[in-house]
């Protein structure tokens, strides 16, 4: 008794003030069960996330507003005109904008309206489909790299580099030669996607490789999984991210490719309606009648710009920097 | 021991008499989220430092004990601020101050040890750099020690009074490198004059080489050192103020580094934080945070990144440095029994709110709030003993005495389920010839239905052994064996099978679960994997598992970032109880997680272990947690096994210096709890 009583006496003396023994009410702080779950927040997966960032984002929106136009006008070109963009008459050349004409015409004498609406197809054509492919294509190359690592990787690095090494105008160029004479828009297609699979594969290789290495795929071994199906069922959807930024970013940029092709008169032949053709066939009569060069580029440069905006937008989205770990 | 009561006594009287260095009063910080909500992360909190005090705060993540430091730092993060309240430094308001006025205060009144040492060091600059950096942004005088007032008093206390004139300021001056040479000499003469000879002057010559410290040795030090070699007091002052002359920066750094505890300082300061091991790191940290003599060093967690013997050196250091200098200490962590062993009062944290403060002592062993004697209930390092499953709580004490006995014959006589020999595994370097053992020749058996643990520092290989079970990575020599069958051979179905029966539980809960992956899709992929039921069994066996380890069956549909780390380790719990396995690998399986739900899963783990008779083998740096779950413990350094034998064997009569060592680190591991 005496023995506790000096030391209560102790430890009053040594307390200095404003540290006197404190004990918050037990009612002001409520207990919550350790590690409870907070029920009501909804469930959401990384591309439900992805969804809710991207729905609030003013760049998305106004992107998406215009690429739904551009790809409504490519689809239903005569919606918006009744003219056939190759039928010209050389008596309207160079005239300026009329009733029903509203761009008025060229040189040649066809509507640059009903020609820049024509237009959007081959420009939309070859952008999203050069993008399937060269996603298809570099993720192919650039997974298989990633995954197995070794010599495997070795001799697909080594050819990526290769082709990166050459420049993507001369390659065309010389590649484009043999086809002078076709119309399709494949031959664009092909061509664009022989050298720009390179970025892609990068980039899938390094997805690849770091996503290889979290630890849910040792789990995933432990579990009794396969190396094949770990590579389809975690690392790919794991990859996907980074790659569909990268094909998004980049179909403006295959839009420019074809319309420099087609401006330097080794893409599509002049019976192929494309804006690239009509700014080349525009650059010659650019100080008297701008008009004529202003309405493919401003199509071409809008066009562009939503797939650029959009691709901006989706890397803000998915960026995985930016996700809640 | 009545000269340390002296000095207590003293000091104590000059803290009432200097009144608090630092009062913080309902302090209120509010976080504004993006959707214009604000989050109060932290409510109503008053603690108070006193000079040449360590005074903790305790609370699980998010109670805002992080959150409080920053706030008295003036660092909060991002869109917190100080909504209300008081923080006084020195008896002067500074919660209202600008970035400009807090710049003043930072390094040379206040320093901040951070949490983690690999991200608070610029990799591309010199350790010493950065801490000549420190040094210059306060304009600090590199050849004069700056004094405290609280330790220039207590320094009084135990050294001879001496002239006033002695006491001027030159008196802190620090001993530079080139003169040191010459001040030995000196110092060798004037011990042959005062008659010290043979190995006594050799000793004491041995003790000035080691402790005169170019750039942390000041110039009464030495004076004070020769005379208690027996040098005349004038001849020895004579010579402290002819060679002490002030030491360089490049001096100061190294002295600062040594300090701190780095060994051969001089050459570590030229070196890139890469090449520090964590443990330097944040000794290099320290040496930053005490550069400019802080009155008041805050401690954001700072040895929470590194292993426990490592801890206990550092903070050791930390400790007498510190009390040296009389700095006053704000010490923020997780871990009760660390906080109490280190500081002499505690702050406990929940939610935001101070729920309880005290003498460390007193708060430890008469826990008042419910929410503190959770945390006391549940910290690893103080308890005892093996965690008895709620199961066999139920039953008397007579039952329980015989399930004990009998769980004691099966120990002896059950066959092992799985048996490790020999087993090494050799790593290659880079830009090495020699091979690195990663495990060098480990043997020992799991029993069934027992636990055993593998303790080591990181570095000792013990995952590598882990690994090497679950065949994730083949053994340079040795063999597994799994029910008596090496599992080396294993390809195929036979592979299949045994994945079937061994499954892991890994360390990272944030890593080890496909973000891509619904909590359902995670738990069902082993049973997809092996083929086993159609879509409406395996939902059930899901539904059974998340019962099984207490999660409601609403988190199905969640994923693994809206979970906590306590809770996504539950889901990596229930995915590994999938196959019904025999044994479970847990590879610091609860190291991450906070004390309340680390023992929320080792309970869980337990009352599975009791309910389906599974073994575990349970890899883990912390000893304290291996006494509340094993039966057996293996200990292992550098790749070797060092010490093997029953848990209480390990705790009551370790062997081997390198498990003492261990044990020693325990934080708390010495206190004693009087639980009401």
């Amino acid at each position: 008794m005496s023995d506790n009583e000096s030391q209560e006496s102790m430890n009053t003396s040594s307390t200095l003030p404003g540290q006197e023994r404190y004990v918050a009410p037990a009612d002001t702080v409520k207990l919550q069960d350790v590690d409870s779950i907070d029920e009501s927040a909804p469930a959401t997966s990384m591309w439900a996330d992805a969804w809710r960032t991207l729905r609030k984002n003013p760049l998305f929106i106004v992107s998406a507003v215009l690429i739904v136009c551009v790809i409504f006008v490519a689809l239903f070109p005569g919606v918006f005109t009744h003219q056939d963009p190759n039928f010209c008459q050389l008596e309207h050349s160079l005239e300026p904008s009329s009733a029903g004409h509203p761009f008025g015409y060229d040189t040649q004498g066809c509507d640059v309206f009903t020609r820049t609406v024509y237009g959007t197809r081959t420009s939309l054509s070859v952008g999203v489909l050069t993008t399937i492919l060269v996603v298809l294509f570099g993720t192919l190359i650039g997974a298989l790299g990633g995954f197995f690592g070794g010599w495997v990787d070795a001799v697909l690095s080594r050819c990526t580099d290769i082709f990166m090494a050459i420049p993507l105008l001369l390659g065309a160029i010389v590649v484009l030669q043999m086809f002078r004479t076709s119309g399709s828009v494949w031959k664009i297609v092909l061509v664009l996607t022989l050298f720009g699979w390179t970025q892609t594969a990068r980039i899938a290789r390094g997805s690849v490789m770091e996503t290889k290495n979290l630890e849910f795929n040792t789990a995933s071994t432990a579990l009794g999984s396969t190396p094949l199906r770990n590579l389809v069922s975690h690392i790919m959807p794991n990859s996907l991210a980074s790659i569909i930024v990268v094909g998004t970013t980049s179909l403006g940029t295959y839009i420019v490719s074809e319309a420099t092709l087609s401006f330097l008169g080794i893409g599509l032949p002049t019976t192929t309606v494309s804006w690239g053709g009509d700014i080349s066939n525009a650059q010659t009569i650019l100080r008297t009648d701008p008009a004529v060069l202003f309405y493919p580029s401003a199509a071409l440069a809008i066009t562009v710009l939503a797939f650029i905006m959009m691709g901006d937008a989706v890397k803000d989205a998915l960026d995985p920097k930016s996700r809640t770990a | 021991m009545s000269e340390k009561n002296n000095t207590n006594d003293k000091l104590l009287a000059m803290q009432r008499e200097q009144g608090p260095i630092l009062e913080v009063k309902d302090l209120k910080v509010d976080f504004t989220t993006g959707d214009k909500n604000v989050v109060h992360a932290v409510r109503d909190a008053s603690f108070t430092v006193y000079p040449g005090q360590w005074v903790a705060i305790v609370g699980e993540s998010g109670s805002g004990k992080s959150t409080s430091a920053m706030a008295v730092l003036g660092l909060l993060a991002g869109t917190g601020h100080v909504v209300g309240g008081s923080i006084k430094l020195e008896g002067e308001e500074i919660s209202g101050d600008t970035r400009r006025q807090y710049e003043h205060l930072l390094g040379d009144k206040m320093g901040l040890v951070p949490q983690d040492p690999m991200s608070n060091l610029n990799p591309v600059w010199r350790i010493g750099s950065q801490v000549e950096e420190a040094l210059k942004a306060n304009h600090m005088d590199v050849s004069h020690e700056k004094r405290s007032n609280l330790a220039k008093a207590l320094a009084g206390a135990d050294t001879e009074p001496q002239d006033e004139d002695q006491q001027a300021d030159d008196d802190e001056t620090f001993i530079g490198s080139k003169e040191l040479p010459d001040l030995l000499e000196a110092a060798r003469q004037a011990l042959d004059e005062a008659g010290v000879a043979g190995k006594k002057a050799e000793n004491v010559m041995d003790y000035f080489t080691e402790e005169w410290i170019p750039g942390s040795e000041t110039r009464w030090r030495v004076a004070d050192d020769l005379i208690k070699a027996g040098v005349a007091e004038e001849k020895a002052w004579t010579i402290a103020k002819s060679y002490v002359l002030g030491s360089t920066m490049t001096d100061r750094v190294a002295g600062l580094l040594q300090e701190a505890g780095l060994p051969e300082a001089a050459t570590r300061a030229r070196q890139y934080p890469h090449e520090f091991s964590g443990g330097m790191l944040q000794r290099a940290l320290i040496a930053i945070g005490l550069a400019c003599r802080p009155d008041l060093l805050i401690a954001d967690e700072p040895t929470s990144a590194l292993d426990v013997t490592v801890q206990k050196k550092i903070l050791d250091h930390l400790q007498s440095l510190t009390n040296e200098l009389g700095t006053a200490v704000l010490f923020i962590t997780h871990d009760l029994g660390l906080a109490a062993e280190r500081a002499q009062h505690i702050v406990v944290m929940y939610k935001g709110q101070v729920v309880e403060s005290g003498p460390s002592l007193e708060v430890l062993q008469h826990p008042q709030h419910p929410y503190t004697k959770r945390l006391v209930a549940a910290a690893p390092s103080l308890a005892s003993q093996r965690i008895i499953s709620a199961k066999e709580h139920g039953e008397n004490a007579e039952k329980l005495m015989e399930h004990h006995v009998k769980g004691e014959e099966t120990l002896e006589r059950s066959e092992h389920i799985i048996t490790v020999s020999h087993l090494t595994r050799e790593f290659r370097l880079p830009r090495r010839k020699e091979m690195f053992k990663a495990v060098d020749d480990v043997s020992f058996s799991v029993k069934r239905g027992t636990t055993l643990a593998i303790v080591g520092e990181s570095g000792s290989g013990k995952s590598t052994v882990a690994n090497m079970v679950l065949k994730l990575l083949e053994p340079t020599s040795g063999t597994v064996t799994y029910e008596g069958q090496d599992i080396s051979g294993f390809k195929g179905k036979d592979l299949l099978d045994f994945r079937r029966h061994v499954q892991p539980v890994f360390q990272n809960p944030y890593g080890s679960l496909d973000p891509m992956y619904s909590i359902y899709r995670s738990i069902e992929e082993p049973l997809r994997i092996h083929k086993i039921g159609d879509k409406k069994s395996r939902a059930k066996r899901v539904r059974e598992l998340l019962d099984l380890v207490r999660m409601p069956q609403s988190v199905m549909q969640r994923y693994p970032n809206e979970l906590s780390g306590g809770q996504r380790q539950r889901i990596a719990i229930a995915r590994a109880m999938a196959l019904d396995p025999d044994v479970i690998v847990c590879d610091e399986a609860v190291s991450a997680l906070d004390v309340l739900v680390q023992d929320q899963v080792l309970q869980l783990l337990n009352d599975l272990q009791a309910e389906r008779g599974l073994s575990y083998l349970f890899i883990t740096h912390d000893l304290a947690v291996v006494r509340q779950i094993a039966d057996e413990v293996v200990v292992m350094q550098k790749g070797r096994l060092v010490e093997h034998a029953t848990t209480d064997e390990v705790f009551d009569h370790p062997r081997q210096q390198y498990t003492k060592d261990l044990l020693d680190a325990i934080p708390g591991g010495k206190l004693r709890l009087g639980l009401d």
